[in-house]
């Protein structure tokens, strides 16, 4: 007896991180904590449109002292709050990571219960009060014998794609039929891209860089630097009016020199960049008399899997929203057939589908009676 | 045309409203009909806006506003042929009215008259980054009108002949649930043009924040439906929250970006 305490010890211990990591694991993966990181996340974002942002790479004093003039005094105070970069702030960054790491325990909890579902065989036979329990359920008498009334049932189910499981039992007949069941798995796909999404995003900070505001004269070439071997020279500068007599287009025509010898030439204007080796060079403004022209060198290479993941999210939430799963009882019995049904989404669409589906059973009970009473 | 659109409208609203106050079934034809007119109307303005000015009818806010009715009305009428919207039109098409009337009767003729389409805005990009958040827009101010009813339930449910409210609410999530995804493909279209014009796809500028508060709050929608709690009167506000999230987005934020002193690449 004087050996239990210590033969529990490691059992208690044991206990102890289970109970911890369930804890942790359930508060992770709790859509409560997703919707307060969503408002969290939501309020930060508009609090840095009430103050103005760093601009990226600017003139830092000139900046603080426009913010020193419009502040005053207080200026310093919100600058050590974080609010002139509140994006890039330690608080808002851990929200963000935050939201990634309840996505992420989201997702595999919820692919564990729809490949646990996806297992299961489903019940196809359910009690009679079922049937009046499920909002959507309609009785339809057959005449006809029970082989055609279960007939007429499987056409019907067929004709609107849905997979079908049968049993019996005594002399009833059940079919269940689910459609849409892979869309399950559509919600998976769009909580993974958001998780895809946020790696392209971190991409983004750590292989991104810019050259902002590089003013070129013509004939100047620019070494592009961040170990490229790159040079990009402004060759001309032309402007031309375009056919509503207001706007005028301008044109800087450039090229990407690579140890001298010239690898890519392009006019380069408004929404048309030279673009070359993943590099991206875009006309911001010129001066006057077209003396020089003012050019951002980007190169951005999470450009391609942020657009890829958003477009996967798109995708997914549309498959999601667009073919709700929706589930069949049907019960046949000799002159009567019941049928139920129940949707994961958008009830009202549900209701219409089914009522057609119970007229098309109708009329192809109908048939089958006046095929027996012509036999 | 738009004027006629908002008679339409009008016409529309009254008649959902007379049938929710008992009227005869006739009452939702002839609604159903007046909402088909408005949209013909509206849809009418804005291709003789496009064919006069030469680009997509979406360049500055009274034309991106006839869309945004446009689009509401169009995407009541896709619902009313699917189903489900019953009385709900009185409500629904509301916000989609006072959008209609706002552009037409507010706003100065020079707001109005068309302009040339500016350089940054030429590009395939353009209609493929404005029409999706017309549509987002349009499917969002019906769920407002119908989180409107919702709040009104209980009022509503003494005075006229009403069954439960669980079918307003379900026309609430089916509002969002088709706004949702033509909001993101919005934003997705936006980054890709950002790219292409300023080589960055998202800069944290003051509209493509709002634009992602409003994203962040219909996908806070979503996820609280799937809480104990969040149904009944609750999902009303949020829907109308969310309406007035979108119209904030719309026409608060070149304001607030004046008030605050903000550059914006999207306010001109």
């Amino acid at each position: 007896m004087k050996d239990l305490p210590f033969q529990d010890r490691p059992f208690l211990g044991r206990l102890q991180f289970d109970w911890l990591w369930r804890s942790a694991w359930r508060l992770l993966s709790s859509p409560r904590l997703a919707v307060g990181l969503f408002l969290a996340l939501a309020f930060c974002a508009a609090l840095g449109t009430l103050f103005p942002q760093e601009p990226p790479q600017a003139n830092l004093s000139a900046w603080m002292e426009m913010i020193h003039q419009r502040y005053g005094s207080q200026a310093s105070l919100y600058a050590s709050l974080g609010l002139f970069h509140i994006y890039h702030t330690p608080l808002f960054i851990t929200l963000v990571g935050a939201l990634v790491s309840n996505t992420l325990a989201c997702t595999l909890r919820r692919a564990l219960s729809i490949w646990r579902a996806t297992q299961r065989a489903p019940r196809v036979i359910q009690a009679d009060a079922f049937y009046h329990r499920l909002t959507c359920h309609h009785a339809a008498f057959a005449m006809s014998s029970l082989m055609r009334g279960l007939e007429a049932a499987r056409s019907a189910l067929n004709h609107h794609h849905y997979r079908i499981t049968a049993a019996r039992r005594g002399d009833v007949d059940y079919l269940y039929g689910e459609r849409h069941r892979w869309a399950r798995w559509a919600t998976l796909v769009t909580h993974g891209a958001v998780i895809l999404l946020m790696a392209a995003l971190l991409l983004r900070g750590s292989l991104a860089w810019r050259e902002l505001r590089v003013q070129l004269a013509p004939g100047q070439a620019y070494p592009v630097g961040h170990h490229t071997p790159w040079e990009v020279r402004l060759d001309r500068f032309s402007s031309r009016a375009l056919g509503d007599g207001q706007s005028v287009e301008y044109q800087a025509h450039l090229t990407l020199l690579s140890q001298g010898q010239p690898v890519a030439e392009h006019g380069v204007r408004v929404n048309s960049p030279l673009s070359y080796g993943g590099l991206r060079v875009y006309l911001f403004s010129f001066g006057s008399r077209e003396a020089f022209v003012v050019v951002d060198i980007v190169h951005d290479p999470s450009f391609l899997p942020v657009i890829l993941s958003a477009a996967l999210m798109v995708g997914g939430l549309s498959c999601t929203f667009a073919f709700p799963t929706h589930q069949l009882w049907v019960r046949v019995a000799p002159g009567e057939i019941w049928i139920a049904g129940r949707t994961s989404r958008d009830p009202l669409g549900f209701e219409r589908h089914f009522r057609r589906l119970a007229q098309e059973l109708e009329a192809r009970l109908a048939e089958a009676g006046k095929e027996v009473g012509d036999g | 045309m738009v004027e006629l659109g908002a008679f339409c409208l009008l016409m529309a609203i009254t008649c959902y409203g007379l049938e929710l106050w008992g009227g005869g079934s006739w009452l939702r034809r002839l609604a159903a009909l007046s909402s088909g007119g408005a949209a013909a109307a509206l849809v009418d303005a804005l291709l003789r806006r496009a064919l006069e000015s030469g680009h997509w009818p979406f360049a500055i806010t009274y034309e991106f506003a006839l869309a945004f009715a446009c689009s509401g009305t169009l995407i009541h009428l896709l619902w009313e042929w699917r189903g489900g919207v019953h009385t709900a039109g009185a409500f629904t098409l509301a916000p989609v009215l006072g959008l209609t009337l706002w552009a037409q009767f507010s706003m100065l003729p020079s707001a109005q008259r068309i302009q040339p389409l500016p350089l940054a805005l030429q590009s395939i990009w353009f209609p493929l980054h404005v029409a999706p958040a017309a549509l987002a827009y349009g499917a969002f101010a019906l769920t407002g009108g119908a989180g409107v009813m919702r709040l009104l339930w209980p009022w509503l449910e003494n005075r006229v002949q009403v069954t439960e409210p669980e079918w307003v609410e379900a026309l609430i999530a089916r509002g969002v649930t088709f706004g949702y995804p033509w909001l993101s493909t919005a934003m997705i279209f936006g980054m890709v043009w950002a790219q292409m014009a300023w080589g960055s796809y998202w800069s944290w500028d003051i509209k493509e924040v709002w634009t992602l508060i409003t994203w962040l709050f219909y996908t806070l929608f979503l996820h609280l439906r799937l809480l104990r709690g969040w149904h009944g009167r609750r999902m009303g506000w949020l829907a109308l929250i969310g309406l007035g999230l979108v119209l904030f987005t719309f026409t608060g934020v070149g304001w607030l970006a004046r008030r605050v002193g903000l550059e914006s690449l999207h306010v001109f």
